[in-house]
């Protein structure tokens, strides 16, 4: 399986473009990419589990919404995920198992610190492939 | 140079009809050389689509700092009028509320700190928390926190960080008014509950600088500085605190859109009447967050001060450690302003833009009544950084604001790519200074190849007249989250 992502530059900030057979598949991309940005996946393990759940008007709402969630959780309360399981996803709202871990210093490093997920230019669309994602980070 | 119509040699206009909802035209201050970069991205198409708000007086503004944002482009600025309809958007402001700069004033010269540059350097990087990856130091109850959000600055003064000569020397007194502490997310309370008295990451720092050379003698001398002498610039924000209120704000506007009938080219955009509850509420939540900034702010300076104190074995008074003043360029005011001859109260919306109040403006502090208000602009970590005084002009041209730093020119990635293998040390040794960071990721972002020449932008905004040159900074040492 390829990693489902690609990190792209702006100018100032950080762009994520996700990929998925189907829908479920980006929004588990989106996680990983994310936390790609903030610290090392492979440095993360699968010692604990929070369930996060997000609600937003339309697709790309509830992309944005669902990476501001995961961001909150790192920022406030030091999660570090590396997969999850998706519960539900229908339109258009989210329930997830999130698995990862606490920050541990000297164990994990933070790369960059996303203060947050856009709207700006924000997309979910079917492509011939499967489905593309797109959320524009500040970091 | 398609799209722009040169006005003069610092200012291009985009004309209102170069897109479709325009209500005023867009005006981007900037010098010839400077126009090529500002055409790579998008922030032109943001300007236009800024001048689309319903509202907006004059002209949707942008400063020769200016790069691609989201919603608004950095250093754009827009004012709308409150009484007529004028909107209220969070994307005018940014993700980092209250984010700013401070700048402090010592007795040393460059020959007492040369020597123990490392050791001060070293010293402040342990004494001031980056809180990337650490929690910072201040443990506050729920009663502590509503008072930091309703007191910003002083709420830190009266806790013991700084002195009460601060709050004159900072915008707005360190404490926006109309604060509802109630209607802040939970979510916003637990972010921002450990990161009071934090740096932050990104382009944050806390720099050591010499002044290098000064252009307005009379106006140094009343700001209290002098060739050869030591000062401390402190770049921060609102932390998580300020990017939650953001987050949590742009999701109810976007909710609002529908409800008010409004259309947006650019959904970062999404704002809400000034008079409505949407709209007065993020104004309650944006103060809030701009005077835990303040607060924050507040903070560093006062470890500043301490560890300045530890290394040089004297008391921060004795070392003469003043505040010159602390700017905010994140930010949206309710300010009075006159447009066409009539006194207007209008929000004006600075994001990546700095106030610059001119010479007798009620809001300063008597001793700067006749110079202006100071407008500190932090540069790259390698090159200068500079202050400059608010002018008249500013006043009538740019709703008294201007440029606020450097402006990215390289991305992230590119920075990296244009240190072509040498390490970032390397980098920085070339310009002599000293730097501690907590990633050193963040060090090589922030290289300054990755910046405009803040010479030239604070060129532009001098010969434009929308502030005056005062004195210039060479970095000597620099701590990063």
């Amino acid at each position: 399986m390829t990693k489902g992502f690609w990190i792209f530059d702006t100018t100032a900030d950080t762009g994520l473009e996700i990929y998925g057979a189907g829908l479920e598949e980006v929004f588990h991309n989106a996680l990983r990419g994310l936390f790609s940005i903030i610290s090392d996946l492979e440095k993360i393990e699968e010692r604990e589990e929070t369930e996060v759940k997000a609600q937003g008007e339309d697709w790309p709402d509830l992309m944005v919404t669902w990476l501001n969630e995961l961001i909150f959780l790192q920022d406030a309360r030091e999660w570090l995920f590396k997969d999850c399981y998706i519960e539900e996803l229908k339109p258009y709202t989210i329930r997830a198992l999130c698995k990862g871990e606490r920050f541990k210093k000297g164990k994990h490093r933070i790369k960059t610190l996303v203060k947050a997920a856009t709207y700006h230019q924000a997309a979910v669309k079917e492509t011939p492939q499967g489905y593309r994602a797109v959320v524009i980070l500040d970091v | 140079m398609g799209i722009l119509k040169k006005l003069d040699d610092y200012r291009w206009m985009i004309p209102k009809d170069y897109k479709p909802g325009m209500r005023v035209p867009g005006i981007i201050y900037a010098k010839e050389s400077m126009i090529k970069d500002i055409e790579k991205d998008q922030s032109i198409e943001q300007v236009a689509n800024a001048a689309t708000l319903s509202g907006i007086v004059k002209a949707s503004l942008a400063m020769p700092d200016i790069h691609y944002g989201y919603g608004l482009p950095i250093g754009g600025i827009v004012a709308t009028d409150t009484s007529q309809e004028g909107v209220i958007t969070p994307g005018g402001v940014g993700f980092d509320i209250n984010c700013g700069v401070r700048l402090l004033r010592t007795d040393l010269t460059l020959r007492d700190v040369e020597p123990k540059l490392k050791e001060l350097i070293d010293t402040l990087y342990q004494t001031v928390p980056s809180g990337v990856g650490s929690q910072g130091p201040i443990r506050i109850h729920k009663s502590q926190y509503r008072e930091v959000l309703r007191k910003g600055a002083s709420w830190a003064i009266e806790t013991g960080y700084g002195w009460k000569g601060d709050l004159e020397n900072t915008e707005s007194q360190g404490c926006l008014p109309g604060t509802d502490p109630d209607i802040i997310s939970n979510k916003a309370m637990e972010r921002g509950r450990n990161q009071l008295g934090t740096l932050g990451s990104g382009n944050h720092f806390l720099e050591v600088q010499v002044v290098e050379e000064i252009f307005q003698g009379k106006l140094a001398q009343a700001m209290g500085l002098e060739k050869g002498f030591i000062t401390v610039m402190i770049h921060s924000g609102s932390r998580g605190f300020g990017h939650q209120v953001c987050t949590d704000f742009l999701k109810m506007m976007e909710k609002a859109l529908s409800k008010y009938g409004i259309k947006v080219p650019d959904r970062q955009l999404a704002c809400a009447p000034y008079s409505s509850t949407e709209g007065k509420n993020y104004l309650a939540a944006m103060a809030c967050a701009a005077n835990y900034a303040w607060a924050n702010r507040q903070c560093l300076a006062h470890w500043t001060r301490e560890a300045f104190s530890k290394v040089f074995g004297k008391n921060p008074q004795e070392l003469g450690m003043r505040q010159i003043y602390d700017v905010a360029h994140n930010i949206v005011k309710i300010e009075e302003h006159k447009v066409n001859g009539n006194s207007l109260s209008l929000a004006v919306h600075r994001k990546g833009a700095t106030r610059a109040f001119p010479p007798g403006h009620p809001e300063l502090p008597s001793h700067y009544r006749e110079t202006g208000q100071p407008v500190i602009i932090p540069g790259d970590m390698g090159r200068a950084s500079y202050l400059l005084a608010g002018t008249a002009k500013a006043m009538e041209e740019t709703f008294g604001s201007t440029c606020h730093g450097a402006g990215r020119i390289l991305s992230r990635h590119a920075a990296k790519k244009a240190l072509r293998g040498k390490s970032i040390q390397e980098e920085i040794d070339k310009y002599g200074i000293y730097a501690r960071a907590a990633s050193k990721a963040t060090l090589v972002e922030e290289v300054p190849m990755a910046y405009k020449d803040i010479s030239d932008v604070v060129e532009v905004v001098h010969r434009a007249g929308i502030a005056r040159l005062v004195a210039r900074f060479r970095p000597l040492g620099v701590v990063k989250g």
